[in-house]
């Protein structure tokens, strides 16, 4: 793992050894969680769906608005899109 | 003054592919990014940034809670992306892009706006990746945009 400086003063250092942890981990994630939106606070995914909304709902009732939110991919993705107006 | 963001590889490798023989990593370049909202800042999230993407995709309770100007007030749809078609709008929003003490400060962003949560953030080329210098060096796991 690459190596990090310090924080900024607003974000807490927990929030990045989250996301490193997150990063690090994905393969489980992606093995537990596929394609869905997870929490991950203290090293744990404390909510999951495959909507963002209840998760970040979730994660906030349990007070943990700075956890790491992460759309967890399983598979190859490959996102081609196209747009109609 | 330049600042310089670095992003993160993230590598997983396919269940399936594995089943048969084969291990096929499955990198994506990773950026944590938070959002300007009527109270201060959003949470953060981990972003895929796609440079295959032209454009920036952004899941509906993300940019409902953020301040966000919409540029198409016509609906479009986008075919292609999570579970069939989706629908959303092209606007704008203000965000941050960070890692540990390095911060782009707040940039405005165009971006398509869905009316899905049930899809990835996508961070692509338009008003994102097009404003600095891209660089990804995966054997000694460097990335970084420079703006």
């Amino acid at each position: 793992m690459r190596k990090r400086k310090a924080t900024d003063q607003k974000t807490p250092s927990r929030y990045w050894d989250d996301s490193d942890w997150a990063i690090a981990n994905v393969q489980a994630l992606s093995d537990n969680y596929p394609n869905q939106w997870v929490a991950i606070f203290n090293k744990q995914v404390i909510a999951n769906n495959k909507e963002l909304g209840p998760v970040v709902k979730q994660a906030r009732n349990l007070g943990a608005k700075d956890a790491v939110f992460k759309f967890v991919e399983q598979g190859i993705n490959v996102y081609r899109y196209s747009v109609q107006i | 003054m330049s600042t310089v963001i670095p992003f993160r590889f993230e590598t997983r490798y396919d269940r399936g592919l594995l089943s048969a023989g084969v291990r096929f990593n499955l990198i994506r370049l990773i950026c944590d990014v938070d959002f300007e909202s009527s109270d201060g800042w959003s949470s953060k999230y981990q972003a895929i940034v796609d440079t295959g993407s032209p454009a920036n995709l952004i899941p509906l309770s993300i940019w409902a809670e953020a301040k966000n100007r919409i540029i198409l007030t016509k609906e479009f749809s986008l075919t292609g992306i999570g579970s069939g078609r989706v629908s959303g709008y092209l606007g704008e929003v203000t965000a941050r892009f960070s890692y540990g003490s390095k911060s782009s400060g707040p940039l405005k962003i165009r971006t398509f706006l869905l009316n899905s949560d049930a899809v990835p953030l996508i961070l692509g080329f338009d008003e994102f990746l097009d404003r600095g210098l891209l660089k990804s060096d995966y054997p000694k796991n460097l990335a970084s945009l420079k703006f």
